[in-house]
């Protein structure tokens, strides 16, 4: 330990033994009283591990600083920028301006703060001394801060906080330590109750949370670690949707699932919108649509030429068991196309990486996507202008017979003008006729 | 360094333990967790999977590894586990193919050597011959073709030829005497039979269990079925037909690994659509059924592909084959009287907006299925619209009588009802009853509505003494023996769901009329085989009516009854299959199955009705 460290332990545990005011908190199966101290904005650290954090500290460009030395200067400052970013931050320094700092974080005993980053923060740009705070005892263990941390987190309306890929982390997270799916569907609210089925539909989500976050990673390692986590955050329904594409095909034909699921990453990656990604929902979309781009030229060539993971590679022992499975040969594969925007993701634009630069093939996958997305559509704009006038005379008929029943009711009515009803009937008639006339029947 | 995953699993467990070598990227891992499950103590390192699971999600594995260059660990029983699995496979294709060369005389020989003693028809040596050269069976053949002397004839094979030692029957209740009696008449040394009750005692080789028994005792039962080599079957096996959304379907599912023969008996496969099979070939060949059956089931060309593709994996002994004669089948169609006809009209009218409102959007099936009742009722008896649901009515067709506006139209004309006008069916089925009962034969009534049973039994039946059956009669029994033994008893008045597939009453009567149906294909297939079964002489008559009202939901359900039982036919390339049955299940509940089985098509049709087309 340093004398930094070591001055700072000493002074929080000073402080502590000193203090008169306590705090309950959720601890383990029960409850725990801290003591509540005032310490200095000095000598307490904002904590690089914070479950709102992860995934832009993992994604920071100095990720690789931030984790070796967390608690050195500069990475402390990288973490007080990242919180800056956060929405709503700039109005919790104008609400501690206006008003002390009511509710106590937490710390550790090495001065962590385990919540209340941003408050400090906010303090410290606000030229403040001191941070109220609660001490967690020496014996505490990493697992019982962490739990305590996501519990204060979750307690409030994490939904706020809690980025689409933060959310993925934490789930990863608490999956690996053991936390049962129906527990952690409860705890993230996406199971309403524990019955069935709810607990189905909760249990659903996580292990779609878990297979999205687990393509992301196979993407960013083809990129060569290019592609940041904090990537996707956008991207959360278009990653949902594809997800469940995915699985409505996988117990007929894996094949094409996989290959509905890479085609969507790639729009994904060269920036294609949500709305034209959706229209990748089978082969029929790839065949149709996408394949007929993609006739010739070098956008074809590049993305043929990108090697997926393992091509050639030697097969792993033990998988002499498994049947070879023949691979389906497709003009465009999907995978290959994910591959060739992933791999060059990092590059300079102008680099040029098997015949063709970044920008180009960037921009070509584009607008081939958006392209066969837009034909899509307006095969489906035909089909519905086909139907509409019939749909309209549908409606017509309907409305008459309704007039019929409410003929009944109101011709014994006192004042039911006659007169109009059977001049409406006859401009009716005429309509109908001259409509009958434009669609080429006769009568 | 080599990255290893590594299996493991001992044969009798019910998990596979997948672990985490050294050298495994995170990425592989978080695969593995999301392709087979995280749960476990430390999943981190290690997952526990069910083998059902694991089993059916192996297609990523090989290819994944490769492209990683992850190796595989196998430990313990695991390998033989995946072989086992990847040997169906090929089970299947061959199957597929025609199955392995059986010589009958070496089927036959080896019978007879064995306890097995009963007397097989053609038609079932015939059966038995074809699922005995496959790996895993399904048997469709129409209720009274005997097909559980057939399955125990299959077990008893596979037993000569030591591939199975014992059996587990899944069965509705209703059915567990039958298969005890059909025991003691098959096997000259019957093997030791128990009910499960909780414990299975041992010594134990037949075992009898219901579908619902299967989530509590499942721990049990799978430790049983995977600690021998267990024959498993599954008896009226549609009910199972909710696959792995359904707790019936996923239980049975989960067994199915741990079988070392698996076969299925059904009359009434897929009444509905082609998509019915889905879970029963799941359970026969796990894993394989989405590609044996394509899920676009409501495709017509797509009916006659799959009875194509699947033909070599069942065998359906029909009705022509038992020989029995085809039931004469008329529809009598008659308008609804002045007053009942605007009542039907008032409402057509009400509901007309209901229908317009979910148009292009997925019909909300409960919540239509409620007017579909209602559209019954009034088309039949309009006193049932006031009344609502008797109490005696089965689950499905519980419903609160209709919400009326006090003094609209309906409302009056409802009030007036009872003072003027009885509806026309139940005229007619008073005539055609005595008619039939100075001829000296017996009718069957069908109505799914307990009330009409209850009135036409006081008023319009009353001299006929007639017996009743439904779920609130309590002496049942008493009823059927009177029917069947008492002269002067003509008529049995009946609710489809209450008189299930135990109940015979071929032997004294011929006549059946519907008063009206529901869009439950199977259940009108069901019933109509109470009274044309094996056993009929070969020039009895068998003479069904049904009542139809003209321009009201009878004729859509007409309609869409024959549509559903045709394609039922293609499904089954027999033309005969029109007439086969199939059991709702009566005391034991099918599960999710709605008493009406309405589905999308039937209410697209009701919405046209409706609209006036």
């Amino acid at each position: 330990m340093t004398s930094t460290e070591e001055a700072r332990r000493a002074d929080i545990a000073a402080k502590a033994a000193a203090a008169t005011e306590t705090l309950s908190i959720p601890w383990q199966n029960g409850r725990r009283t801290l003591h509540v101290i005032n310490v200095s904005l000095d000598n307490v650290l904002l904590n690089p591990n914070s479950h709102r954090i992860r995934s832009q500290v993992e994604s920071h460009v100095n990720a690789d600083q931030l984790q070796r030395e967390p608690f050195s200067e500069s990475a402390q400052d990288f973490i007080a920028d990242i919180l800056r970013e956060f929405d709503g931050f700039q109005s919790l320094v104008d609400s501690l301006h206006e008003s002390s700092q009511l509710e106590p974080g937490i710390i550790t005993a090495e001065g962590v703060l385990i919540n209340a980053n941003n408050r400090a923060v906010a303090l410290r740009d606000l030229n403040e001394k001191y941070i109220r705070v609660g001490v967690l005892p020496e014996e505490a263990t990493t697992q019982e801060i962490t739990e305590l941390e996501a519990r204060l987190q979750l307690a409030k309306d994490y939904k706020q906080d809690y980025t689409f890929t933060n959310e993925l982390l934490f789930i990863q997270e608490q999956i690996d330590a053991g936390m049962s799916y129906e527990d952690l569907a409860i705890l993230l609210g996406k199971a309403q109750s524990r019955r069935p089925a709810h607990l189905r539909k909760g249990v659903a989500d996580i292990e779609q949370s878990l297979r999205i976050l687990q393509h992301i990673r196979e993407v960013q390692e083809m990129s060569g670690k290019a592609i940041k986590l904090t990537f996707f955050d956008p991207h959360q329904s278009a990653l949902v949707e594809a997800d469940s594409a995915y699985q409505a095909l996988r117990e007929q034909d894996p094949a094409q699932a996989r290959r509905v699921r890479d085609g969507r990453m790639a729009g994904v990656l060269v920036g294609v919108t949500y709305r034209n990604l959706r229209n990748w929902d089978s082969d029929h979309f790839l065949r149709d649509y996408v394949e007929p781009q993609f006739d010739h030229g070098d956008l074809l060539t590049a993305i043929d030429s990108s090697s997926i993971a393992g091509d050639g590679q030697d097969a792993g022992d033990g998988l002499d068991i498994f049947e070879e499975t023949g691979q389906e040969d497709r003009p465009v594969d999907p995978s290959r196309m994910l591959a060739a925007a992933a791999q060059r993701y990092g590059a300079d634009d102008e680099a040029t990486v098997g015949g063709i630069t970044k920008r180009e093939l960037f921009d070509g996958l584009h607008e081939r996507f958006t392209q066969a997305a837009e034909e899509k559509g307006l095969d489906l704009r035909d089909e519905r202008r086909k139907l509409r006038p019939i749909d309209l005379v549908v409606d017509a008929r309907k409305k008459v017979s309704r007039a019929r029943e409410a003929l009944k009711n109101a011709q014994t009515e006192r004042g039911f003008d006659r007169g109009k009803f059977g001049y409406e009937i006859r401009r009716l008639r005429k309509e109908l006729d001259s409509l009958a006339e434009a669609g080429g029947l006769d009568g | 360094m080599a990255k290893t995953l590594s299996f493991d699993y001992t044969d009798g467990n019910i998990t596979v333990v997948v672990s985490r070598g050294q050298g495994i990227p995170n990425v592989v891992w978080l695969k593995v967790q999301s392709e087979w499950g995280a749960r476990g103590r430390h999943p981190a390192r290690a997952v526990d999977i069910p083998v059902s699971t694991f089993l059916s999600r192996l297609d990523w594995v090989a290819p994944y590894c490769r492209q990683h260059g992850i190796s595989a660990e196998w430990r313990g029983d695991s390998r033989k586990l995946v072989m086992r699995r990847v040997a169906e496979h090929r089970l299947l294709q061959e199957a597929l193919a025609g199955g392995v060369e059986t010589e009958p005389e070496e089927v036959e020989q080896a019978l007879r050597a064995s306890r097995f003693q009963r007397e097989l028809r053609s038609f079932q040596r015939r059966d038995l011959l074809q699922l005995v050269a496959i790996a895993n069976g399904a048997n469709f053949s129409v209720p009274g073709a005997g097909k559980t002397s057939v399955a125990y004839a299959v077990y008893e094979y596979e037993r000569a030829l030591k591939r199975v030692d014992r059996l587990l029957v899944v069965a509705p209740i209703s059915a567990f005497e039958s298969w005890e009696e059909e025991a003691k008449r098959c096997f000259a040394t019957v093997p030791t039979i128990r009910r499960f009750d909780g414990r299975i005692e041992p010594g134990t080789e037949v075992l009898l269990i219901n579908y619902q028994r299967l989530q509590s005792g499942f721990a049990e039962l799978a430790t049983w079925v995977a600690s021998g080599r267990t024959h498993m079957i599954l008896d009226e096996a549609h009910r199972m037909k909710r696959g792995w959304g359904g707790e019936w379907g996923r239980n049975c599912l989960s067994l199915a690994h741990f079988a070392s023969r698996r076969d299925i008996l059904t009359g009434t496969p897929a009444p509905q659509s082609v998509f019915d099979l889905v879970a029963l070939f799941d359970f026969l060949w796990p894993g394989e059924a989405r590609r044996l059956i394509p899920s676009d089931g409501q495709d017509p060309t797509a009916t006659a592909r799959v009875a194509d593709r699947i033909a070599p994996l069942f065998v359906r002994t029909t009705k022509s084959e038992l020989d029995l004669p085809e039931p004469r089948v008329r529809l009598i169609e008659r308008p609804l009287d002045s007053l009942h006809s605007d009542i039907y009209a008032a409402l057509v009218g009400r509901y007309r907006g209901v229908f317009a409102a979910s148009r292009r959007a997925e019909y909300d099936l409960r919540a239509l299925g409620r007017v579909v009742m209602y559209l019954l009722e009034a088309a039949t008896n309009p006193a049932l619209l006031t009344a609502g649901s008797h109490r005696h009515d089965a689950i499905e067709f519980r419903h609160p009588p209709l919400d009326i506006p006090p003094d609209s139209e309906v409302d009056e004309l409802l009030r007036a009802y009872p003072d003027y006008e009885t509806p026309w069916k139940f005229r007619l089925v008073k005539e055609l009853s005595e008619t039939n009962a100075r001829l000296g034969r017996k009718t069957l009534i069908w109505s799914n509505f307990v009330r009409n049973l209850e009135t036409l039994r006081h008023y319009e039946l009353e001299p006929l003494h007639p017996a009743i059956v439904h779920g609130g009669v309590a002496d049942r029994s008493e009823q059927l023996r009177r029917f069947r033994e008492d002269p002067d008893c003509a008529v049995l008045l009946a609710n489809p769901a209450a008189l299930g597939e135990g109940t015979s009453l071929h032997e004294v009567c011929h006549d059946a009329i519907y008063i009206e149906r529901t869009f439950n294909a199977g259940q009108y297939l069901q019933s109509m085989d109470r009274i044309h079964r094996l056993g009929l002489p070969a020039d009895q008559e068998t003479r069904v009516t049904v009542l139809s009202s003209r321009e009201t939901i009878d004729d859509i359900v007409d309609t869409r009854l024959r549509q559903k039982t045709d394609r039922l036919a293609t499904l089954m390339q027999d033309p005969g299959l029109n007439v086969m049955a199939l059991p709702a299940a009566p005391e034991d509940g099918l599960e999710g199955e709605e008493g009406l089985d309405v589905d999308n098509l039937d209410l697209a049709a009701l919405a046209r009705h409706l609209a006036g087309e």
